[in-house]
């Protein structure tokens, strides 16, 4: 049963999945490296069977989480990402097996940021972080011309409330 | 307004503390190795002239360059002995106010007074390590009358709108405060006598009596002394009982008296204002809150509490507690339950106990049963792994069988425990296996909110949903696997920040005291 929760319109840019597929090849392609790099080793120099066998197992299973970040996640996550404000809200949407939905009032927020890696700026993309006193908030891979309208309306929209003393 | 600095008490108070650090280097360079002169002993002392030297110097200088001045509506502080460094410190951001009065500073009749802010970092508080009480009372009035003016301009402007969803109207519209200070609870001598058996104050001897020894054997060798007490106690069950019953009669002493002198002298009192606590015999510690900065509220229940009738209310607040301070928020850690909860309604008129909460439905606790068990995995593959052979200890199967037990049970526990109520402003969770835990906050105190479904959880129908209050570090509270029609009411509970929605009398009503239910 899906959760009746009111949610917030705006959806992350397309090109996040060629983003995030890119990214999660090179770091579960550098993990890789690594255990191959050490089986190799182990095999060379004769390192107890207990390790190889442990080695064998976490690279198999590097291997299946690459399949599964590389070519399901992304897709999901970039079509269930949805994030918008209201007059007194953020509000959040995300998640592939567990949705989160996240409620930050107008009133809490104390910064909004833009950053920008070196893959997000090839796809002239930005992730937007909001940080509260709790903690910070990021939305990942917005266009350039959504992620600045979006961070002025935060600022906007937080800074006419008093802060809570 | 002038300059200040400290009372020169503070001196007498730093130099106590020197002296109380370096004690134990002046005992070893001093006496014990009086007659040695090997180099490095000599360097030592050497090293210990000089740097005792600089820093009774530095103990002068530092008080001598620090001054404060109190603004109409800031702290001015000016510190430092070679670079200056200069600190601005504005009244709204004062959360709470706590002293402490060790016994030096109580021999001069001065207090340390602790302004609390919510900043982070090495600012997050302003200290004045020793002031007479007139000037700690001084302080405190120009921190009131700030506010008070603060209020008396907020109620002038809320005839118009009451557009800051911060500030609860009917909190403004109040008629002024008047100060008039009700004690609510002082600790019996019955109290403190509870109090020392349920912390079990006497275990703590064995600790003490532990240290004593250890250090006591670095210098003389009583090893081969004891032996020979040892022998002759073996010697004779009379001698052997009198000594253990002499033994435990001194630990039940020394539990009474440490319990005494941390709890002894507690009181909780209140104005409309504030939240007053004070406790503590030699060293006396306090602390002030302001109602409307109290975050939220805390109830827990120990096993062995539960198993009693008592429970420990705990408010939560913004402000970093420095050691041996951060339980002073607690509300006497060892009040009847019913007692407690009443506390917290005097204390806080806007937050109460919520009576009636709803439990988690059966499909909750088929999902917590589901829910893959790390802990009993590892651990078992731990015990496999490990094998240890002890004597009186079973094999591992009979360990990782137990382990599975212990942790399915206290699922089992927690799901019975677990009850939550949204109502009105205020959010209620109880949670905890043998612990139990409840909290409760305002919706303007929350400062986020967050529902979440895992995949699981959809197949069955039930969500978690979690808030987030300002403390330090922040407090986050999560509840799994309520309804999903509770989790959708819970975000719009948060959501329909609307005033309006919610009738004040119609609040009122749906309050009892509170129970058996807790």
């Amino acid at each position: 049963m899906e959760l009746d929760i009111r949610e917030p319109e705006g959806r992350i840019s397309r090109k996040a999945v060629t983003v995030w597929r890119l990214s999660n090849t090179i770091g579960h392609g550098i993990t890789l490296l690594v255990f191959a790099g050490l089986i190799i080793a182990g095999s060379r120099f004769g390192w107890w069977d207990w390790a190889m066998t442990v080695l064998w197992i976490l690279g198999g299973l590097t291997i299946v989480s690459a399949v599964y970040s590389i070519f399901i996640e992304p897709v999901i996550l970039q079509r269930t990402w949805r994030y918008g404000a209201d007059e007194e809200f953020v509000k959040l949407r995300h998640g592939v097996i567990t949705v989160q939905h996240q409620t930050v009032p107008m009133t809490k927020v104390q910064y909004v940021g833009l950053e920008q890696g070196p893959l997000l700026r090839k796809y002239g993309l930005y992730t937007l972080t909001v940080g509260t006193m709790g903690s910070n908030h990021s939305i990942p891979a917005l266009p350039e011309q959504e992620a600045k309208e979006f961070r002025n309306r935060i600022s906007r929209l937080a800074k006419i409330r008093e802060e809570e003393e | 307004m002038e300059n200040r600095r400290m009372h020169p008490g503070r001196i007498i108070l730093s130099l106590y503390e020197l002296v109380k650090n370096s004690a134990i280097a002046f005992f070893f360079l001093f006496i014990l190795r009086r007659g040695s002169d090997a180099g490095w002993v000599v360097a030592g002392r050497w090293i210990f002239i000089i740097a005792i030297s600089i820093s009774i110097l530095n103990i002068f200088l530092s008080w001598w360059r620090t001054t404060y001045r109190l603004e109409a509506d800031s702290v001015q502080i000016d510190s430092g002995v070679f670079s200056r460094k200069h600190r601005n410190v504005p009244f709204r951001r004062v959360q709470n106010v706590n002293r402490q009065v060790p016994a030096v500073l109580r021999l001069f009749g001065l207090t340390s007074l602790t302004l609390e802010t919510g900043a982070d970092g090495e600012d997050a508080s302003v200290k004045f390590p020793a002031v007479t009480k007139a000037e700690a009372a001084r302080i405190e009035k120009a921190l009131d009358g700030y506010r008070r003016e603060r209020m008396e301009t907020a109620q002038e402007e809320s005839g118009t709108e009451n557009a800051d969803g911060e500030t609860p109207a009917a909190a403004v519209a109040e008629p002024f405060p008047e100060k008039v200070r009700t004690v609510h609870f002082t600790a019996q001598l019955k109290d403190v006598l509870k109090a020392s058996f349920l912390s079990f104050s006497f275990i703590a001897l064995i600790p003490v009596l532990a240290t004593v020894y250890s250090n006591i054997d670095d210098f003389i060798d009583i090893e081969s002394r004891a032996e020979g007490f040892l022998s002759f106690l073996a010697g004779s069950g009379v001698v052997l009982g009198i000594t253990i019953a002499l033994f435990a009669l001194a630990a039940i002493a020394f539990g009474i008296i440490r319990t005494y002198l941390k709890y002894g002298r507690y009181e909780i009192s209140s104005d409309d204002e504030r939240i007053y606590i004070r406790r503590g015999v030699l060293t006396e510690q306090s602390l002030s809150v302001r109602k409307k900065n109290v975050q939220a509220v805390q109830i827990t229940e120990t096993p062995l509490k539960r198993l009693l009738g008592l429970a420990e209310a705990k408010i939560v607040t913004v402000g970093s507690f420095e050691d041996n301070l951060e339980d002073i928020s607690s509300l006497y850690p060892f009040l009847p339950k019913r007692r407690a909860v009443e506390l917290v309604g005097e204390l806080l008129p806007d937050v109460r106990v919520l009576d009636g909460m709803e439990r988690l439905p059966k499909a909750a606790l088929t999902v917590r049963m589901l829910r893959f068990p790390w802990i009993a995995v590892i651990g078992t593959l731990a015990l496999y792994f490990w094998r240890a052979d002890f004597p009186y200890v079973p094999d591992w199967p009979f360990l990782a069988a137990a382990l599975f037990a212990v942790i399915y049970l206290l699922r089992y526990f927690d799901y019975r425990n677990t009850r939550y109520a949204i109502r009105g402003p205020l959010v209620q969770f109880r949670k905890g296996g043998l612990w139990r835990e409840t909290f409760i906050s305002r919706r303007e105190k929350v400062i986020e909110a967050a529902v979440s479904q895992s995949w699981l959880q959809k197949r069955f129908g039930v969500a978690t949903v979690g808030t987030t209050n300002r403390a330090k570090p922040v407090h986050v509270e999560e509840l799994k696997d309520l309804p999903a029609a509770a989790a959708e009411q819970f975000d719009r509970w948060y959501t329909d920040r609307n005033p309006e929605l919610i009738r004040a009398d119609e609040e009122v009503e749906s309050w009892k005291i509170l129970q058996n239910e807790l």
